[in-house]
């Protein structure tokens, strides 16, 4: 009896809680590339010049600027809760700065959007954004060039954020690779690897005999790590985007046009 | 003999342990409450902070629309009334409450007075108002994302009490529900402030 009303006083605050939370709208997955262009009025060479451009800013700043250009905004949502749930989900910036900025155009609605992580919202205050895209990036929208007004809005950003934090020379994809070599479930299996190719050699072979079976299961085992930077890598541009676990708390600007 | 005694103690050991366990996991996630209400109270701030500046502005316009103006002032006083402790997130359902409707009719107030601006063109196009409305935007979103994630801190904690085994300790360590913010029809139409975007509020 008094089990069964626990249940039903916790059923009822877990539907409290989640009914406070608006309208789910979907979230898609994150991004591969800094730049994606879904709505297609960006020349392709600009989208890879671009990738290329925030890859290497990252690598030096260790900040993550992403942008998406999509047609329209999904139904039931506004720009700036939007732009919350993606980067909550996608999680720019590293997670001990959370220097990320993610940039939305949607054509068809007119409208964009600059967000802050929390550890850049002193280099890029609301305001800044604000005028980032009234003064550079709107009136080429207007003109109904996409590819000039992203270009000067991701060049605005970069100039604003560039002097905050100190980059390690990689990207998020390659330190996700190292983060798991290094993880402790990473590191018993490399030892658990390497153990068992040893002791296979030593029962196989006498002492002092190569066994050609061990020797080709550590060169795998050394491709495959290094497989893992390389592998996610990808691409002819520079590298990917891959998330460093940052968040936002709502900064950020939008305008229209 | 001896035997039933090792058994009697290892249960109370066992019990013993539960008890730190989930006493030391109540600390943390009412502690994650309280940050998270800290965060609450920082963004609320930033907004009462604009205000002087925001009024001193419209103020320069050429005869702007008192009304609004005064319904701000006194909309941040009556908020400034309202005791509330900005360390510990409240315990009381109807002192939060409070709180909230305080905070609402400033947030009401605030965007009625950014909606009336729309009609003095040299204001809004002034790059002061601007940036103040950038920066009142911006605050607002906060105050979304703030009170969000106190309400998953206190979901969170509140699951966490109600469930097994801790629901048989929490009360007796002193651990209650504590309350959330309501999702009200004036929290709803705060962030008509965003009126570059939505239609302007009626």
């Amino acid at each position: 009896m008094t089990i069964m009303r626990r249940f039903l006083i916790i059923a009822a605050l877990v539907s409290l809680g989640s009914g406070l939370v608006r309208a789910e709208v979907p979230i898609p997955p994150a991004p591969t590339r800094y730049v994606t262009d879904s709505a297609g009025v960006i020349p392709a060479p600009l989208v890879a010049e671009l990738n290329r451009r925030l890859s290497l800013f990252e690598r030096q700043t260790s900040n993550q600027i992403v942008a998406v250009v999509a047609r329209s905004l999904p139904a039931g949502t506004t720009v700036s809760d939007y732009a919350q749930s993606l980067y909550h989900a996608w999680k720019i910036g590293t997670k001990k700065y959370s220097n990320g900025v993610l940039i939305l155009i949607f054509t068809q609605d007119r409208k964009a959007w600059i967000q802050t992580g929390y550890g850049l919202e002193g280099a890029l205050p609301d305001v800044v954004c604000n005028r980032i895209i009234r003064e550079q990036m709107t009136p080429a929208f207007a003109a109904g060039n996409y590819g000039a007004g992203l270009s000067a809005g991701i060049t605005a950003v970069m100039q604003a954020t560039g002097g905050e934090y100190k980059g390690k020379g990689q990207t998020g994809v390659h330190s996700r690779a190292l983060d798991l070599l290094f993880s402790p479930l990473g590191f018993f299996l490399f030892v658990f690897l390497l153990l068992m190719v040893v002791g296979r050699s030593r029962r196989d072979l006498g002492p002092g005999g190569v066994n050609p079976g061990a020797a080709a299961a550590t060169g795998f085992l050394i491709g495959g790590i290094g497989g893992w930077g390389g592998g996610s890598g990808g691409g002819g541009d520079g590298g990917g985007f891959s998330g460093g676990g940052g968040d936002s708390g709502g900064g950020g600007a939008g305008g229209s046009w | 003999m001896n035997k039933t005694l090792l058994i009697i103690l290892g249960v109370l050991v066992v019990i013993i342990l539960a008890a730190v366990g989930s006493y030391n996991g109540l600390v943390g996630s009412s502690q994650g409450v309280d940050k998270s209400w800290a965060d609450v109270q920082n963004v609320y701030q930033r907004r009462a902070d604009l205000i002087p500046n925001l009024v001193q502005t419209v103020q320069g316009a050429a005869n702007f629309e008192k009304t609004t103006i005064v319904e701000v002032t006194d909309a941040r006083a009556s908020v400034g009334r309202v005791q509330i402790n900005a360390n510990q997130a409240p315990a009381d359902a109807a002192q939060l409450a409070q709180y909230q409707q305080a905070q609402g009719q400033l947030g009401t107030a605030l965007s009625r007075l950014l909606v009336v601006a729309e009609n003095y063109p040299t204001l809004k196009a002034s790059d002061n108002f601007r940036d103040l409305q950038a920066q009142l935007e911006g605050t607002e979103n906060r105050i979304a994302v703030a009170r969000k994630n106190f309400n998953d801190a206190v979901q969170a904690y509140n699951v966490k009490i109600k469930s097994l085994p801790t629901v048989f300790f929490a009360g007796f360590l002193g651990f209650q529900p504590k309350p959330y913010f309501q999702a009200t029809a004036g929290a709803e139409t705060a962030p008509a402030v965003k009126f570059d975007f939505a239609t302007p509020a009626k």
